[in-house]
């Protein structure tokens, strides 16, 4: 069984679509940090804090039903424990409004409305901090500034600077338009999502070491037949020859991330979504944005 | 094993080991902390101090009289020659400008200025998380979650963990170490008798005998003033003595360096009691000076014991003291329908690609899928071995290592169909495809790997869990998706001269 036999689509003359196309994300992407930073983004109550709420239910209650009132009610990013022994349900929301009264007594609302057998009393109702500290989001991003040096140097010291440039370039940009395309969603930042992106930043480097090094061998065999290496070419032929791996590789991952999206419930549907976009943003830079930068770093070198 | 099927039988536990995968609290709850910062105990204490220092200011500089500044459990008096004298005054409001920003003089009484009385419970409220924060991470609690509530309280949960009392133990003691002089002039008998001396105060020494399940109070007369604190250490460790017992060890930094040096040649032949949240831990006699800025602390400690007064102090005091007041067992934040949700997915995203692998790569994909399953498994044991907490965000991590573990066999494969396109034999196309893509296949393992590590490095509590998963499977991925195909492909090869391979 093979997919694709023999292709030669031309992958570096799209470069001027791809490039404008990736420079609208890569600038998406920087907006939402900017918001990130100023606090204006959507962001989950992990980092934020909210609201938390204890209601005593009379009879026995379980969060599933309480979650599924309360999500399409417009509560969205909301946490809910149970306590044992007990019919109580502690509520934490993110706090929209200003008025902390208001809202609570919105939400005592809805649920009471809901369960008119099994009326429910506010026991408490504060403001809650958050659980993660600013340091987590500012250890990430060192974090991932870091790796992209280490892995110039991994890549410098395998293959070569411009190799390790591009691959480096690649990553920051997967980072980048990932976060974009999290823009336009208006997909709020929980740790989950973070977590999606770190992973994205992971794996999508795995795609691009497989066509530069198809690169490096090619390059190997031409530069012992001639002097005169037509590189952009040459590339095309790389990723062309390539083309069956980075397409099943990704879409084995893409399988797997399918089957969270549509099965894994509402808890995992943005981490999900995050992840199929990051995949799927990955595979296409790896032929579109990190070939052709590395065709045109190399191309002074090769002419 | 046991990581996923809790009935293993005991044999295997006790030749294999017995890790459990600890859940996390959204998969199977956990205890659910509320514990209420006492900010004013923590500022009459602070207040008290601050008064400790402004009466040796006026006894040193001899602006009045030390009995005309008194401390009445709420605020800093003043009254007779202080209250009448304006040169005093004057010097008074002059110190207190420059050493105690935070107090302000009216009329004749000392307190906080409100500006800053607010400041202060706000620091001693947030400086109490980033304790306990540091103390739960040290503890090795994976993902427990902490968070302020309401101006004073503070919400603690933690997943299911065995020692959760001893956990509560740790984050909520004070810890606040200070060195005092032992009184041996005074005797201890008429102290105990009701006539404690100026200046003095008894506390005790409490063993436990745990032949007899009893505990024993010894008490000691001790000076008030308080020579040393805990604030100035820079490290602490356990280490063991050459009586075989474990005791602290304890670095200084360099003003306690050289705080600890004068007060050890001041005192030498004296006795110097080391109080831990006012408990004698032990009362040496200086018998040298010690300027070198080591110390260690011994106090019959069992291991364990140890263990958790080397975080307390390296984890530093609490900035005031907190109480437990909410203590409750709560059920998984995620619900039965989300976990079913994740399992159910989990399942199907395996089936998917193991069907996609034997439909794109026949036999060969198999050989893949067996691999895949062997990953897997090989990955729970690891991270149950190393004590990983699963939470959701990790078994949906698991889930894409199966997405990624099949990728070196595509690789591979890729591989292997070129060379049989160059009509090579089958064993030596099995063999080139393996050599060649060998290097593929690491340069793109390191390369994820040095993410993953990095992320452990600077990552702190979720995000250092999920780099020890990212590279834990990075590293079972690359063993199992090429020596674990390896071998049976070899196996294959040797039994018979292969004439077609199914790939």
């Amino acid at each position: 069984m093979e997919f694709i036999k023999n292709t030669h689509y031309n992958f570096i003359a799209k470069k001027k679509y791809s490039f404008v196309l990736s420079s609208i994300l890569v600038i998406l992407g920087l907006i939402e940090i900017i918001t990130m930073i100023a606090g204006t983004a959507k962001i989950g109550i992990d980092f934020t804090g909210g609201l938390s709420m204890e209601m005593a239910f009379k009879h026995r209650i379980s969060i599933s039903s309480v979650r599924k009132i309360l999500i399409p009610s417009g509560f969205k990013d909301i946490k809910l424990v149970k306590i044992k022994g007990k019919n109580d349900i502690i509520i934490q929301t993110e706090a929209v409004a200003k008025d902390l009264n208001a809202y609570t007594a919105k939400i005592k609302q809805t649920v009471k409305n809901a369960y008119k057998k099994n009326p429910p009393k506010v026991i408490s109702s504060e403001m809650i901090g958050p659980s993660v500290g600013k340091k987590l989001s500012r250890d990430a991003v060192i974090a991932i500034i870091i790796s992209i040096i280490g892995i110039i140097l991994y890549i410098t010291w395998r293959f070569e600077f411009r190799f390790g440039l591009a691959a480096a370039i690649g990553l920051a940009h997967d980072v980048l338009a990932l976060l974009g395309v999290i823009f336009i969603f208006q997909k709020e930042i929980t740790l989950l999502v973070i977590t999606a992106v770190l992973t994205v930043a992971g794996y999508s480097l795995t795609d691009k070491v497989v066509v530069f090094d198809r690169i490096r061998e090619n390059l190997k065999i031409e530069t012992e037949k001639t002097k005169h290496i037509d590189l952009k070419n040459l590339v095309n032929i790389s990723i062309n020859e390539v083309l069956t791996r980075t397409v099943v590789t990704s879409l084995t991952v893409i399988l797997v991330v399918l089957s969270l999206f549509f099965l894994g419930g509402i808890v995992l549907h943005d981490f999900a979504f995050t992840l199929l976009l990051g995949v799927l943003i990955g595979t296409y830079s790896s032929i579109f944005i990190a070939s052709p930068v590395m065709v045109m770093l190399n191309e002074k070198h090769y002419k | 094993m046991p990581s996923i099927y809790p009935n293993t039988p005991g044999w295997w536990k006790a030749i294999i080991g017995n890790a459990e995968m600890h859940l996390g609290l959204d998969l199977q709850g956990g205890v659910y902390l509320v514990e209420r910062v006492e900010v004013d105990k923590a500022i009459k204490e602070k207040l008290y101090k601050d008064y400790s220092d402004i009466k040796s200011f006026i006894k040193t500089k001899n602006i009045g009289k030390g009995k005309d500044l008194t401390f009445n459990g709420d605020y800093i008096v003043l009254s007779g020659s202080l209250v009448k004298n304006k040169t005093s005054i004057y010097s008074l409001r002059n110190y207190l400008k420059n050493h105690h920003i935070s107090l302000q003089l009216s009329g004749d009484i000392i307190n906080f200025k409100p500006s800053s009385l607010s400041e202060y419970k706000k620091e001693s409220v947030s400086g109490a998380i980033e304790v306990m924060r540091n103390r739960i991470d040290q503890f090795g609690l994976v993902s427990p979650k902490i968070a302020q509530q309401g101006k004073d309280l503070i919400v603690v949960e933690m997943p299911g963990v065995k020692n959760v009392k001893q956990a509560i133990k740790l984050i909520g003691k004070t810890a606040r170490l200070t060195f005092k002089l032992v009184d041996d002039k005074h005797s201890l008998a008429n102290a105990l008798s009701g006539k404690i001396p100026k200046g003095d105060e008894i506390l005790y020494h409490i063993t436990f005998n745990k032949y007899t399940h009893k505990t024993a109070k010894r008490p000691y007369l001790i000076k008030k003033a308080v020579l040393m604190s805990g604030a100035d250490i820079s490290s602490a460790n356990v280490q063991i003595n050459r009586y075989n017992q474990p005791i602290v060890g304890v670095s200084l930094n360099s003003r306690g360096t050289k705080q600890f040096g004068n007060v050890t040649t001041k005192y030498t032949g004296k006795r110097l009691a080391i109080i831990l949240d006012n408990n004698v831990i032990s009362a040496p006699v200086i018998e040298e000076p010690i300027l070198g800025g080591n110390a260690s602390i011994s106090g019959r400690f069992t291991m364990a014991q140890a263990n958790n007064l080397a975080i307390a102090l390296r984890s530093g005091a609490l900035p005031a003291p907190v109480k437990i007041i909410q203590n409750n067992t709560v059920g998984p934040t995620l619900g039965a329908d989300s976990i079913h949700d994740g399992i159910l997915a989990a399942i199907v995203g395996t089936i998917l690609v193991i069907g996609f692998m034997i439909f794109y790569y026949k036999l060969s994909g198999l050989i893949a899928d067996f691999a895949l399953i062997e990953n897997v498994l090989f990955l729970m044991a690891a991270l149950s071995l190393f004590g990983a907490t699963l939470t959701l965000p990790g078994i949906a991590g698991i889930i894409l290592t199966i997405g990624m573990s099949v990728d070196s066999n595509v690789l591979i494969f890729e591989r292997i169909r070129e060379e049989l396109r160059e009509n090579k034999p089958i064993v030596i196309a099995i063999e080139n495809g393996y050599n060649k893509a060998f290097f593929t296949i690491l340069d793109s393992h390191v390369t994820a790997l040095i993410t993953a590590a990095v992320l452990f490095y600077f990552g702190s509590g979720p995000v250092k869990g999920f780099a020890v998963t990212l590279s834990l499977g990075i590293m079972i991925n690359l063993f199992t998706s090429l020596v674990g195909t390896k071998v049976i492909f070899d196996m294959i090869s040797n039994k018979k001269e292969l004439s077609k391979l199914s790939i």
